[in-house]
């Protein structure tokens, strides 16, 4: 996207959607007042169901990307999700994902989400309360592995949402409930605990009560997931996400703040001079990160159904990532036996760091969240 | 092409001029005008007249990726406080008789400020207009929340034809290229009130007090569209060549377009170093379609 163009669009976030449902939440309200900054004093536009705008026939998921509206909505129906077999569990039994957010900020060339949603506007949930009264149901059965940054990047919305803060508060009183938050953001966790104060001497989103005291307990439970790719990927197929280098630092603040942290080398991208590339890549990743714990790491190439490629080719012709001649098993489209060899060659070159027990590889069709 | 639909000839009048159009003689059954990349279309009122009439323009015409649809017109006011003449884009459009609601697209910086409509099935008089809300659904809600007080609230307009439009031109576009503009003629008829020359004088006054903003501004959006990237015709020619020499499937062939254009796409210089290693075959065709896919899938290694 270029800066001309940029000016000819309204800025992300500058229309505002809201149901007629979402109107009297405390949380909605929190959130206009939070994207009155994008809106510029524009009355948001009250609609029935998100679905009203969201779901409409004939959307142009890459267009609507150059400036995304806001949908604040309620959510009906299921609120967590059980993990397939074959997800990435990273060892965990009783995996389940969840979305308070339909849609990322972020927009990465090879995202599922261009495939699976008619729309790249951004859907927020307004009724956080519910989804944890479910986890509380499923917490008073077993204890559970939660992901809660599918089909969005939650820290990436934080400034925005509150969302993560509030989820924390209610996970540290949840001994049962360990949390992956999946981001290619760079947000500066320490404030999680403690927020930036406001011009009006109040905190910036959500309030935390307790404040550090109060989501100490869920930090040791609350494993940052952070998705790496080499600088040159970054730049020309993950718009709008952090730097490499800024990843890294924020991973290292969110370690020294007591945050267990994952590497996701997921999806390693077949592209020209692979072997350069990601092994250069590999080696300025552990350099940087060699004296900082490292609870796991997931591996994973690109792979995709196939009906979303097909929708995603449509959406981006000309993207060279999309475009590549790929294998069709099963309806799932992959690299083959060269994506098997990316996998190999990364994990070679991470031996000597990372203990092989520690990596795991997923099966899962496509990756999944930020 | 700009395609445009207005109710009637008076509103359209500062488009034909804007555009340089000419009546169009070739399209039987609605008044069609066209202009060197631009066509413009009168409706007559009514929501049904509209949306027949659009619907059979678009199925005459089909439009392309890169087109844009420009609904424009006057409407009605409940509001008197918002002056004859005042031009907005609409971020809601109702039908009163179905209840069903389409929200345009607002992607892009607009010269005019945002109005929901509501399209109703009769003339709209200064009494029955009275019985319309003056701002947009929720307005009233948002300032009691406070928490957008000073918000400006949305108006409310009313007119006969914006949901047939909309809902006819749907089916042909992708949400963003559609735009609704419309400006403010009354705030009420009053037939008594006013000649049926002046009403007539006074649409156009309306309209082209629009056209001015809109004309460059639809122009510039329409440079930005793009256009699917293709193979250069170097590379198209040399497909053609490989896949009748190696005796490739539809499947196949597919895969080897996609290959070059995959090639392409990533900036890697292919064409000599893939004339090289299928001389052989191009020279002298492969025999069995077995042997061209054995040379596909060595193209693939040696290039993936
Ligand atoms: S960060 Fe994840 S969810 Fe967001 S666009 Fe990229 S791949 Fe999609």
């Amino acid at each position: 996207m270029n800066s001309s163009k940029n000016t000819f669009y309204n800025p992300p976030f500058s229309r505002v959607y809201i149901e007629e449902e979402a109107l009297a939440s405390p949380a909605a309200a929190d959130l206009l007042r939070a994207a009155a900054k994008y809106s510029g004093g524009q009355q948001p536009i009250v609609i029935r169901r998100y679905m009203d705008v969201f779901g409409r026939a004939h959307q142009s998921f890459a267009v609507q990307k150059n400036s995304p509206a806001l949908i604040l909505a309620v959510k009906h129906g299921s609120f967590l999700y059980p993990g397939a077999d074959v997800c990435q569990s990273f060892g965990n039994s009783h995996f389940y994902y969840t979305s308070f957010a339909m849609n990322c900020p972020f927009h990465c060339e090879y995202c599922y989400l261009q495939g699976m949603y008619p729309s790249a506007n951004l859907v927020l949930f307004v009724n956080l309360d519910d989804y944890f009264a479910e986890i509380e149901r499923l917490l008073a059965q077993h204890p559970v592995y939660l992901c809660i940054s599918y089909d969005t990047d939650l820290l990436a919305l934080e400034r925005m949402t509150g969302f993560v803060r509030r989820y924390l508060e209610f996970a540290a009183g949840r001994e049962g409930l360990v949390t992956e938050l999946r981001t290619k953001s760079a947000f500066p966790v320490r404030q999680l605990i403690f927020p930036p104060a406001t011009a009006d001497g109040g905190s910036d989103g959500a309030v935390c009560p307790g404040g550090a005291a109060s989501l100490s307990a869920a930090i040791p439970r609350t494993i940052l997931a952070y998705t790496l790719s080499p600088e040159s990927v970054v730049s020309r197929y993950e718009h709008g996400t952090a730097p490499l280098s800024a990843r890294l630092s924020a991973l290292r603040a969110a370690a020294q703040a007591g945050f267990p942290v994952r590497l996701c080398f997921d999806p390693l991208l077949r592209i020209p001079d692979f072997d350069r590339i990601y092994g250069e890549f590999i080696d300025e990743v552990h350099s940087a990160l060699d004296d900082v714990p490292i609870l796991d790491v997931g591996i994973g190439v690109f792979r995709i159904s196939d009906s979303y490629l097909k929708q995603m080719r449509k959406s981006l012709p000309g993207s060279a990532l999309l475009q590549y001649p790929f294998e069709n098993t099963g309806h799932v489209c992959h690299y083959g036996a060269r994506g098997e060899k990316m996998i190999a060659f990364v994990k070679q070159r991470l031996s000597g760091w990372i203990p092989e027990e520690k990596i795991y590889t997923p099966q899962l069709p496509e990756g999944r969240g930020a | 092409m700009l395609y445009i639909a207005a109710a009637l000839y008076e509103e359209a009048i500062p488009f034909f001029d804007a555009l340089s159009m000419k009546k169009n003689t070739s399209f039987a059954h609605f008044d069609l005008f066209s202009g060197e990349d631009s066509m413009l279309l009168l409706t007559k009122t009514g929501a049904i007249r509209a949306a027949a009439a659009v619907s059979s323009m678009l199925t005459a015409f089909p439009p392309q990726k890169t087109d844009l649809f420009l609904s424009v017109g006057t409407v009605a006011c409940p509001d008197s406080e918002i002056p004859v003449g005042t031009p907005f884009i609409l971020q809601q459009i109702t039908d009163a008789a179905s209840g069903r609601t389409f929200c345009p697209e607002l992607l892009f910086r607009a010269p005019f400020p945002r109005a929901a409509l509501t399209t109703v099935h009769r003339v709209l008089t200064a009494e029955m207009l009275k019985s319309f809300p003056l701002h947009a659904p929720g307005s009233d809600i948002m300032s009691n929340t406070g928490v957008l007080a000073g918000c400006p609230p949305v108006p409310m307009l009313c007119d006969m034809e914006t949901s047939g439009v909309c809902e006819a031109a749907l089916p042909f576009f992708s949400c963003e290229q559609l735009f609704f503009c419309r400006v403010v003629s009354d705030h009420g008829i009053d037939a008594q009130a006013m000649s049926p020359e002046r009403l007539r004088a006074l649409v156009t006054e309306c309209t082209g007090r629009c056209a001015d903003g809109l004309i460059p501004w639809l122009k510039e959006i329409s440079g930005l569209r793009e256009t699917s990237p293709a193979l250069p015709p170097g590379a198209v020619a040399f497909c053609e060549a490989a896949v009748s020499a190696l005796r490739l499937s539809a499947a196949n062939a597919e895969q080897l377009r996609r290959l070059l254009l995959y090639l392409h796409l990533s900036g890697v210089a292919y064409l000599e170093e893939m004339s090289t290693l299928l001389e052989k075959p191009l020279h002298s065709p492969c025999r069995t379609k077995k042997e061209g896919q054995a040379y596909l899938e060595q193209l693939k290694e040696h290039f993936l």
